[in-house]
C-alpha cells in the first residue's frame, strides 16, 4: 500500500524503512506538536535550509501546539507553514521523491497525507563566464549547475509569459530534473510533440550528464557529425529560443541542450549577431575556411606531394622533395605521426591543471617540433600544414563540431593516401550526401540550403539586422515573421 | 516552400543525371566519331528526345493527367537508368584504372565504388546533396571551361563536317539514344507546368561545355581510346596540370553522382506501379552495377554501344503505349 496512512506511527514506520534513515546518516527527522498533535517533519541535510525549517515551520508549528484545530488539519497546517511553495502529497513514493529533492516532509497524526514545503538551499557555483564561448562583444555570463538558476537566466533575457518550461524528469532508478523551454507562438508543435515523446521514450536508470541527453535522443547516433547544439550561454540559449527551436536545461548541468539544429547553426557564435553584419559575415567565413583547412589540408598535402607532384610549382616541389630525402619515414606516415601527435598535445593540454595546460601546449608544440625536425623525423612544411590545420580546428565554435572534423581530418586524410585527391573528391561528395540525409529531431539537417526552405537570411552570409525578419524553418510554419512592418521604422524604402 | 524545396532537389538531381549521361556519351561516342561537328550532332542528337518529351507533355495536357504512370513505362525507365549506369560505373573505374593510374584491379575499384554507393545510398540524401553540391560543381566547371577557352582557336571548329558525312552519320547513330533522359522528369512528381524549357538546362550546358572541346582539342586528335576512362582523359589532357586535375575530379564527382541517382531513381520507378517503396533495392542495384565490372572490358563497352541508341526507342514507345486507351 502506497497511500500515506492517517497514522501517524504506522507512517514513521513506512518512511523510515524507505529513507533507511539507520544507515542514511544525512537523513533527518525532527519531531514535533502541533495542534495538541503528534507530528514529525522529515528533510535531508545540506539539501534543505536548516534555517528556513527553523524559522518557516518548526516555529509555527510550535506556536500552535497547544491550540484546537476548528477545520481540517491539512488546511490548518497549509495556514500556519510560512513557506510560499508547499503541496499536499498523497503516496509514500512522492514524499520520499520530495525529501530527496531537497524538499521538507510534514507529516501529523490523523492527516492521510503528507505536506511537502520548498526549502531548498544548496552549495552551488555563482554565475561564471563561460569557459568555451568566449565573445568579444556581448554578455559575459553563463550557465551554472543549477536547475532553477539556469531556468531564471533565460527569463531574465525573455520577459514574455510566451516562454513556457514544461518541468519533466528523466531517468527511472534515480531521476534527474530537466525543463523543456520554448516559446509558445514560436515553436512547431509537431516538434515539441516530438521531442516530449522522446524524452517519455527514455529507459533507463540515470542520466548523468546533458551529453548523455543528447545522445539519447538525436537521429542518427551514428553519425560523426553533433545533431543537437549544446551551448552554456543564456544569450544564445535565448536566440533559438526566439527562432522557435526548442530547449532542454537540466540539473546539475552547466550547459543547455537546442534542438532542433542545422550544420549551418554549429558555426554560428553570438558574437555574429552582437557585431556589425560585415564583420559579423567575414568571420564566419574565416570559420568556413578554418573548418575546412582541419578537414582537407592534410589529405590534400599528401595526395600533391605523392599522387600529383604535376600540380605543385617546380620550386616548392623540389624544395619538399630535397628535404624528404634526409627524412626516414614516407610523407603519409610523417603526417599521421604529427596529427597524433598534435592529438596527444591537446587531450594532454585539456587534461592538466589550467596553468600548466597553456604551457604544455607551448612547450610541447615548440620543443617537440623543433626537435623533430632536427633529428630529421619530419619534414619542416609538415608542421606548417599541421599548425594550419589545427589552428582551424580550433576556430570551430562547437566543441563537437570541432571534434567530428579531427576525426574526420584522419579519415580524408587516409582517402588521400590511397587514392590521391580522386579518393577526397569522392569521400567529400559521400559525406555531403550523408549530411544531407540526416536529421535533427525530424528537420533536414543541411537546410535552409538541402532542401531549400523558407528561412531568414542568417546563414552563412549574416544579412543586416533589419532584414532579418524571419525565424527559422524550424520553428511554427505559420508565425514565422519576427516584426511587423517596417524594422526601421524611419527608413522609407 | 516545403514541397518546393524537395521538388528542386529531385529537378537538380535529374539534371545532373541528364547532364552525365549526355556529355560522357558525346564525349565518348560522338566526338570521337564526328571529330570538328561533335557539338552540333549532340545537339541534333538530343531532338528526339526533346521532342518525344514536349509530345508526352502535350498528350498529358490533353488527357488530364499530371504524370507518366504504368507498369511498361516505368519497366523501360528503370532499366534505361540501370543501363546508364552501367556505362557510369565503366567510365568512373576505368578513370581510375586507366585515367588516372590508381593502383587496383577494376573490380576492386567497383566494389570500393559500390561501398561507398551503398554508404551515400539515401534517396532524399542524394537529391539533397545533388541540390547542395550544385553550386560548387558548376564552379568548377566554369573554372575548367575558362581553362579551355583560354586556348580556344575558332580553326578547330572546322571543317563544319568533321570527318565527313559517313563519321557524322556514324556519330548520329551511335547518339541518336541520348536524349532518352529527357522522359525522365514525366515520372516524377506532377509539376503543374510541363514546359519544353525543362530541357534546356542540360542541353545547354552539355552542347556548351562540347563546343569548348571543339574549339580547343583539333579535329584529328579527337580519337576513340582504349576505354571509356581513357577517351575521358584525351579530352582532358589538353587542360593545364591543375585544371586537368580538377577536370578529372568534376568527372569522377559527377559520375559517382550519376550513378547513385540511377539506382535510387531506378528503385524507385520499378517500384512505382505497386505503390511501395524499398529502402535495400538502390543498394541491390549498386552491387549489381558494379558486379557488371567483373565482365570483360571490351565486351562489355561493345554491349552498351549496342544497347544505348535503343533506349530512346524503347521509353518512347512505352511513352506512346501509355497514352493507348487512358482518358481522365
Amino acid at each position: 500500500m502506497d497511500q500515506i496512512s492517517a497514522s501517524l506511527e504506522r507512517s514513521l514506520k513506512v518512511m523510515e524503512k524507505r529513507l533507511f534513515r539507520d544507515i542514511n546518516s544525512d537523513m533527518i527527522r525532527r519531531d514535533l506538536r502541533v495542534f495538541r498533535r503528534e507530528a514529525a517533519v522529515y528533510f535531508m541535510d545540506g539539501l534543505a535550509s536548516s534555517d528556513f525549517l527553523q524559522h518557516y515551520i518548526i516555529t509555527p508549528c510550535q506556536d500552535q501546539a497547544m491550540n484546537e484545530l476548528t477545520t481540517d488539519l491539512s488546511d490548518a497546517l497549509l495556514r500556519t507553514v510560512r513557506v510560499g511553495d508547499a503541496k499536499a502529497v498523497a503516496t509514500y513514493a512522492e514524499a520520499v521523491d520530495a525529501i530527496v529533492n531537497g524538499k521538507a516532509v510534514l507529516l501529523a497524526d490523523g492527516m492521510p497525507e503528507a505536506l511537502c514545503f520548498d526549502i531548498r538551499f544548496f552549495v552551488r557555483r555563482g554565475i561564471s563566464p563561460p569557459l568555451t564561448e568566449s565573445v568579444v562583444n556581448g554578455p559575459h555570463q553563463g550557465f551554472n549547475e543549477a536547475l532553477r538558476d539556469n531556468i531564471t537566466l533565460l527569463r531574465r533575457i525573455l520577459h514574455t509569459p510566451e516562454l513556457i518550461g514544461e518541468m519533466t524528469t528523466i531517468g527511472e532508478a534515480s531521476p534527474t530534473n530537466l525543463c523543456v523551454m520554448y516559446l509558445k507562438n514560436a515553436v512547431d508543435e509537431h516538434l515539441l510533440q516530438r521531442i516530449k515523446n522522446r524524452l517519455k521514450g527514455i529507459r533507463v536508470d540515470q542520466v548523468l550528464s546533458i551529453g548523455a541527453l543528447e545522445q539519447l535522443v538525436e537521429d542518427s547516433p551514428f553519425a560523426l557529425l553533433p545533431q543537437c547544439c549544446l551551448t552554456e550561454r543564456p544569450d544564445r540559449a535565448a536566440s533559438f529560443l526566439l527562432e522557435g527551436q526548442i530547449v532542454i536545461v537540466m540539473d546539475g548541468a552547466p550547459q543547455v541542450l537546442a534542438v532542433p539544429v542545422s550544420f549551418l547553426h554549429l558555426f554560428h557564435t553570438p558574437d555574429d549577431t552582437s557585431m556589425r553584419w560585415q564583420y559579423g559575415t567575414f568571420l564566419r567565413l574565416i570559420r568556413l575556411v578554418g573548418a575546412l583547412c582541419t578537414l582537407l589540408l592534410p589529405g590534400l598535402f599528401v595526395a600533391a606531394v605523392t599522387f600529383h607532384p604535376e600540380a605543385l610549382p617546380v620550386t616548392l616541389l623540389t624544395a619538399i622533395l630535397e628535404s624528404q630525402a634526409q627524412v626516414p619515414l614516407s610523407i603519409p606516415a610523417e603526417t599521421f605521426l604529427m596529427l597524433i601527435m598534435f592529438n596527444l598535445i591537446n587531450e594532454a593540454g585539456t587534461r592538466v591543471p589550467g596553468v600548466v595546460g597553456n604551457s604544455l601546449g607551448t612547450v610541447s608544440g615548440l620543443i617537440l617540433g623543433q626537435a623533430a625536425v632536427e633529428a630529421r623525423l619530419i619534414h619542416p612544411l609538415l608542421i606548417i600544414v599541421v599548425a594550419v590545420a589545427s589552428l582551424g580546428s580550433y576556430a570551430i565554435p562547437d566543441y563537437s563540431l570541432g571534434m567530428a572534423f579531427r576525426i574526420g581530418q584522419l579519415v580524408f586524410l587516409a582517402a588521400g593516401c590511397v587514392f590521391g585527391l580522386y579518393g577526397m573528391v569522392l569521400l567529400m561528395i559521400v559525406m555531403t550526401v550523408r549530411m544531407c540525409g540526416m536529421t535533427s529531431l525530424g528537420s533536414p539537417f543541411a537546410a535552409p540550403v538541402a532542401p531549400l526552405r523558407t528561412h531568414n537570411p542568417d546563414g552563412l552570409i549574416r544579412y543586416p539586422i533589419w532584414r532579418q525578419r524571419l525565424r527559422t524553418w524550424l520553428g511554427n510554419p505559420f508565425n514565422m515573421d519576427r516584426a511587423s512592418g517596417k524594422m526601421r521604422g524611419w527608413d522609407r524604402k | 516552400m516545403r514541397q518546393l524545396g524537395e521538388r528542386r532537389a529531385m529537378r537538380s538531381q535529374w539534371r545532373l543525371l541528364a547532364c552525365v549521361s549526355i556529355l560522357r556519351t558525346a564525349v565518348t561516342r560522338v566526338l570521337p566519331l564526328a571529330g570538328s561537328a561533335g557539338w552540333w550532332v549532340t545537339m541534333v542528337c538530343l531532338l528526339p528526345g526533346a521532342i518525344l518529351y514536349s509530345m508526352a507533355c502535350w498528350g498529358l495536357k490533353r488527357s488530364g493527367r499530371a504524370m507518366l504512370s504504368g507498369g511498361t513505362v516505368c519497366f523501360f525507365a528503370s532499366a534505361a537508368l540501370l543501363i546508364d549506369g552501367v556505362s557510369s560505373m565503366t567510365a568512373l573505374i576505368t578513370l581510375f584504372t586507366e585515367g588516372v593510374g590508381t593502383q587496383g584491379t577494376q573490380l576492386t575499384l567497383a566494389a570500393v565504388a559500390a561501398g561507398m554507393l551503398l554508404f551515400s545510398l539515401r534517396r532524399e540524401g542524394l537529391a539533397r546533396g545533388v541540390y547542395f553540391l550544385r553550386l560548387p560543381l558548376l564552379a568548377l566547371l566554369a573554372l575548367v571551361a575558362g581553362g579551355y577557352l583560354v586556348k580556344a582557336e575558332l580553326d578547330h571548329l572546322f571543317p563544319v563536317l568533321g570527318s565527313g558525312v559517313p563519321g557524322v552519320w556514324a556519330a548520329l547513330r551511335a547518339g541518336v539514344g541520348m536524349g532518352w533522359v529527357f522522359l525522365l522528369p514525366l515520372l516524377e512528381q506532377p509539376v503543374a507546368a510541363r514546359r519544353i524549357s525543362e530541357t534546356w538546362p542540360p542541353a545547354l550546358l552539355c552542347v556548351g561545355a562540347l563546343l569548348c572541346l571543339n574549339l580547343v582539342i583539333p579535329h584529328e586528335q579527337l580519337t576513340l581510346g582504349a576505354t571509356l576512362g581513357d577517351t575521358i582523359v584525351q579530352t582532358v589532357a589538353h587542360l593545364g596540370p591543375m585544371l586537368r586535375l580538377v577536370c578529372v575530379c568534376l568527372w569522377m564527382g559527377t559520375l559517382f553522382l550519376a550513378l547513385g541517382s540511377a539506382c535510387s531513381l531506378s528503385a524507385a520507378y520499378i517500384l512505382a506501379p505497386t505503390g511501395r517503396s524499398c529502402v535495400w533495392l538502390p543498394g541491390v542495384f549498386a552491387v549489381g552495377l558494379a558486379a557488371t565490372q567483373a565482365l570483360p572490358l571490351r565486351s562489355l563497352w561493345q554491349t552498351l554501344g549496342a544497347v544505348e541508341p535503343w533506349l530512346l526507342a524503347a521509353l518512347g514507345l512505352s511513352t506512346i503505349l501509355s497514352f493507348r486507351g487512358k482518358r481522365v
